[in-house]
């Protein structure tokens, strides 16, 4: 187990951190049982987000025993507690994602957060598009759980049926 | 995607479309031209570098030689890329099938760009004229005498040229008369478990080859179903297709059973939503478990008779409304209704077209009872549609 936790931590240093410090962040090792490393990552999410996935792919490419990679952002650091959770959202929404969405007319409002779960709406170009599904899972839910602590699920409540003007047109046949 | 989740799967979405969001995905969506093949490979493989691939699924007919394609570059288990490119293309297929020496209707690859009147004399009719590489019946006619036959295959080349398809050679074969079936399986490892057989109750004889309703389990008798499924397991073979889903399409005559094509992935659209399996997995689970080397199930479905029903597009023309959706609803054994086209949207019929309007699926103990509540069911749809939306409004509904 230490062999691996060694290893683990020379694996941080030496190929590791300078990803995250590259952009303008920081990483560390926390912790490391039942094939989970726990590491606390520091910076600005839209720099650290990213590099997640890559981070952990090749960490467990390297070190097969571990099986998922856990990311705490600082005291949970960075982290924003559930008590503000809603704002803490809508922040999100207001500064990330929907200047981001706006490219195609899009826009996602937030209707309601009940308990570890957030409810949101996608309108304009979002509404009825084909790629509505991909953004709200790979997306605004990977966007919102990274940064907000105690967000379980994203739910999606449009009515994309209606949608009368989407980016991208749903093509079943 | 659903799938992926519920089974722990990290997975990234290649998708011609583009989201805002790429950027902040931590690696979950790439954009991706799915052509050239070569260029959209070498983007895989650049992007495996960065997030490891174990696995490509191929998720429509117009993605499953790039899945092939990319899996091998990346030396992943999955389909040959030459077994995928023969199931996508329908000339290959009838071939590939006939060397094997599957029952075959004559067949023959025409050039649009060729004398058609002459090579009309050359058939016998009826006969029915096939775009190489489209899906869900698109640009399939039939053709009952070589007058039709040169107004036949233009008609089908304009379609492809519509949709920037640079092929001027179409599939002609004779027409195959029978009940028409699919056969939804999987493979794994070169060995085809069936998952159902699908029976299609609405006569396809023509001209055009709208597909509607599928219901299972099938209702014909157990001697034709095992012909069916022996029939399927073989072309599977033929074709050299080994691993993941398959969808099927056969014929059954007083002849036997004849393979009308296969294709390297499962049935169309939301339509596999018709399909459980034990533990409450859907077909989606299945390839999914299948592509990341979960154990699967056992695979007997459940004990009910399930089926679907692909709306059909009336008329060419504007979708002013669709009503009646809850009288649908309530049809007992009706268990969901999904509409995919917006109000707004111009139809198009086939040959032209390629969506349907939405899906109607049930439930019930019998497939007579399936069949019934789903006309039952389109019966309470008045779909309204503006036939002429530019020359002055002529509302029609149906």
């Amino acid at each position: 187990m230490q062999d691996i936790v060694d290893s683990l931590k020379r694996l941080l240093e030496e190929r590791v951190r300078a990803l995250v410090m590259d952009r303008g962040g920081d990483l560390a090792f926390k912790a490391f049982s039942d094939g989970v490393l726990k590491l606390s990552i520091e910076g600005s999410p839209g720099a650290t987000i990213p590099i997640r996935k890559n981070i952990s792919n090749l960490i467990r490419h390297y070190v097969p025993e571990v099986r998922d990679v856990e990311f705490v952002a600082g005291v949970e650091a960075g982290k924003v507690p559930v008590s503000s959770l809603p704002e803490a959202v809508q922040k999100i929404l207001d500064e990330q994602i929907n200047p981001a969405i706006d490219a195609h007319g899009g826009y996602i409002r937030l209707i309601e957060v009940t308990g570890d779960t957030v409810f949101i709406r996608f309108e304009g170009g979002c509404q009825g598009c084909a790629m509505a599904h991909v953004t709200l899972c790979q997306g605004v839910e990977v966007m919102i759980k990274d940064q907000v602590q105690g967000v379980v699920a994203v739910v999606d409540l449009t009515d994309h049926e209606r949608g009368s003007n989407p980016y991208f047109k749903t093509r079943k046949t | 995607m659903d799938a992926a989740r519920r089974h722990g799967v990290q997975f990234t979405v290649g998708s011609n479309h583009r989201s805002t969001l790429q950027e902040f995905s931590a690696g979950g969506m790439m954009a991706l031209e799915f052509e050239p093949i070569e260029a959209a490979v070498r983007r895989i493989v650049e992007y495996s570098r960065c997030y490891p691939i174990s696995a490509v699924i191929g998720t429509d007919e117009e993605t499953t030689v790039l899945a092939a394609t990319a899996a091998a570059a990346l030396g992943l288990r999955h389909n040959s890329v030459e077994s995928a490119v023969v199931a996508h293309d329908k000339y290959r297929m009838r071939s590939a099938l006939a060397k094997a020496g599957h029952k075959s209707p004559r067949f023959e690859v025409v050039s649009v760009r060729r004398d058609l009147r002459k090579i009309a004399m050359a058939f016998d009719y009826p006969c029915v004229v096939k775009p190489l590489d489209l899906c869900g019946s698109r640009g399939v006619i039939r053709i009952d005498n070589a007058d039709d036959f040169v107004t036949a295959c233009r008609r089908a080349a304009s379609i492809l040229e519509k949709l920037d398809r640079h092929d001027d050679h179409l599939l002609v074969e004779s027409f195959i008369p029978g009940r028409e079936v699919a056969v939804e399986g999987m493979l794994y490892r070169g060995k085809l478990m069936v998952l159902a057989l699908f029976d299609k109750p609405d006569p396809l004889d023509g001209p055009f080859f709208e597909e509607t309703i599928f219901i299972t389990p099938s209702r014909l008798p157990p001697h034709q179903q095992e012909l069916l499924v022996q029939e399927t397991r073989q072309a599977a073979l033929a074709i050299g297709l080994t691993e993941g889903p398959i969808h099927a399409e056969l014929r059954v005559n007083g002849q036997g059973a004849w393979i009308i094509e296969v294709a390297a992935r499962s049935i169309g659209a939301l339509c596999s939503k018709a399909l459980r399996f034990q533990q409450d997995l859907g077909l989606e689970d299945l390839i999914v478990r299948h592509a990341a080397g979960l154990p699967q199930p056992e695979f007997p479905s459940g004990s009910d008779a399930s089926g679907v029903m692909m709306i059909p597009v009336p008329a060419a023309g504007r979708l002013d409304a669709i009503e009646g959706l809850a009288a649908a609803h309530a049809v007992p054994k009706i268990d969901e209704i999904i509409l995919s086209v917006p109000i707004g949207d111009e139809l198009a019929p086939l040959p032209e077209g390629g969506n349907c309007l939405g899906f109607i699926f049930a439930t019930a103990e019998t497939p007579e009872q399936v069949e019934y509540a789903i006309r039952k069911a389109h019966s309470k749809l008045q779909i309204k549609v503006n036939t002429t939306p530019s020359c002055g409004s002529r509302a029609a509904s149906f």
